[in-house]
């Protein structure tokens, strides 16, 4: 039980303090809400220089150093590294278009850069370590290096552009730290590693240890790689997938579906682990 | 001169500190220069303090604030990092009143890592919280009058859905 003690007031807390605890939220959902709180938690927050005080109206997510959402109503993304926030944009007269932030002077987020993307479907979208890698509809695989963009450049290059293979459905693309990795869904799954170096995709029977893949046909970009030591409930090196109300799970060195009905407990745990996909570590179990 | 803090505990030379409250505490001087302003105020005063006194911090939150510095006094090594994860993973659940006078506390004794720690928990117990939930969780009173939080939702409805 929680002792009830004398109830401390948190929107009196000094604004540095607040500010310290608002930069640690990575998701923009959570400043927005944050401002909608109370008047000091909201001045707090649009003083604060965190991706959020300009840029809310203009996006649905973001995740730090990680993986990134689709919003695939709007098609807008974004991405937001340790040195810059990436916003992809729909504008119905140009198509997708890609703007690169960087923190401005105290609080405000300036343009560095904009450009138009000749892609404009993109399966699934991840950022590693300052590279946006997005998989194209087309099975392309264009890379843009955010790293260590000067100032003035008028738009981030593009430094690779995996060519495409041969398949005929994709799901998407999962980092393994640095590696970005390919899953597709047909009769079987086959998963690609990317050479980065080659610029070419390897077909792989191993994912890397300890690991297994959750994918979800009916919600785009929510396939994800976890590891089996947060949910031991899961074996290694296997595919969970969700097709037609069925869950299945697939192993890649038995290159075999060994079970298209999974019990209801599991079944359950794994759906909302990808609703929730962007609270993943308050699922973690204990 | 103050010894030197960086150590081990063997030396253990004591400093004395004093709560708001008026409350002595005797602490390894190596666990109380965890603190940077407490640091600072031992090189200042030297061998000649006699107690020093903390007059922003009761009694009840030093003694939280002091077992973390004692737990984090030594270099951990690699084994013990677990371990300590875990500890300190527990040190920070605590009720909001008491997580909200350590937060404080270790602010004003400017003690970074700890900050660090208080402050992820306090972030982590916002995330996915709605605006009503945050409020009912550090039990803040909506101050906005209905057209103010009007507007701040109409600026961002999609957060709010």
């Amino acid at each position: 039980m929680v002792k009830r003690s004398v109830q401390q007031n948190w929107s009196e807390l000094p604004k540095e303090l607040l500010q310290l605890i608002f930069k640690r939220l990575a998701l923009i959902i959570d400043t927005v809400r944050v401002r909608a709180v109370c008047h000091s938690w909201n001045l707090a927050m649009t003083s604060c220089p965190v991706p959020g005080a300009e840029m809310t109206s203009n996006f649905h997510h973001a995740a730090l150093n990680g993986r990134l959402s689709a919003d695939s109503s709007c098609l807008r993304t974004l991405v937001a590294t340790k040195i810059a926030v990436i916003v992809m944009n729909w504008d119905h007269r140009e198509g997708l278009r890609i703007s690169f932030y960087k923190p401005g002077d105290g609080n405000t987020w300036t343009v560095n850069s904009t450009g138009r993307l000749e892609n404009n479907l993109f399966e699934d979208i991840v950022c590693i370590n300052g590279k946006l890698f997005g998989l194209t509809s087309s099975g392309t695989l264009p890379v843009w290096d955010f790293s260590n963009v000067p100032a003035k450049v008028p738009i981030p290059t593009k430094v690779v552009d995996v060519a495409k293979f041969q398949c005929d459905s994709h799901q998407g693309i999962d980092s393994f730290g640095r590696i970005p990795l390919s899953t597709f869904y047909a009769v079987e799954f086959y998963v690609f590693k990317l050479d980065y170096s080659e610029k070419k995709w390897v077909r792989t029977q191993t994912l890397p240890a300890g690991r297994a893949i959750l994918i979800n046909e009916l919600i785009r970009g929510s396939n994800m790689c976890v590891s089996i030591q947060d949910f031991p409930e899961l074996e290694e090196n296997s595919i969970y997938f969700i097709d037609n109300d069925c869950l299945g799970v697939y192993n890649l060195k038995q290159n075999k579906i060994l079970d298209l009905n999974l019990k209801n407990g599991i079944l359950n745990d794994i759906v909302q682990l990808w609703w929730s996909w962007n609270h993943m570590l308050m699922l973690k179990r204990v | 001169m103050a010894s030197s803090t960086s150590g081990s505990s063997s030396s253990s030379k004591v400093v004395k500190i004093r709560s708001s409250d008026n409350e002595n505490f005797e602490v390894e001087e190596a666990a109380a220069a965890r603190s940077e302003t407490i640091k600072k105020l031992l090189e200042d005063v030297g061998d000649d303090a006699d107690v020093i006194p903390l007059p922003n911090v009761d009694a009840k939150t030093l003694v939280k604030v002091m077992e973390w510095c004692k737990k984090h006094m030594d270099d951990v090594d690699e084994l013990n990092k677990e371990e300590m994860k875990t500890w300190d993973a527990e040190f920070v659940d605590m009720d909001q009143s008491c997580l909200y006078n350590v937060l404080l506390a270790a602010n004003f004794l400017n003690i970074k890592e700890l900050l660090d720690q208080l402050t992820q928990k306090v972030a982590d117990m916002i995330k996915g919280k709605s605006p009503e939930e945050i409020r009912a969780t550090f039990n803040i009173k909506n101050d906005f009058t209905p057209e103010e939080e009007a507007e701040i939702r109409k600026q961002n409805a999609w957060a709010f859905e």
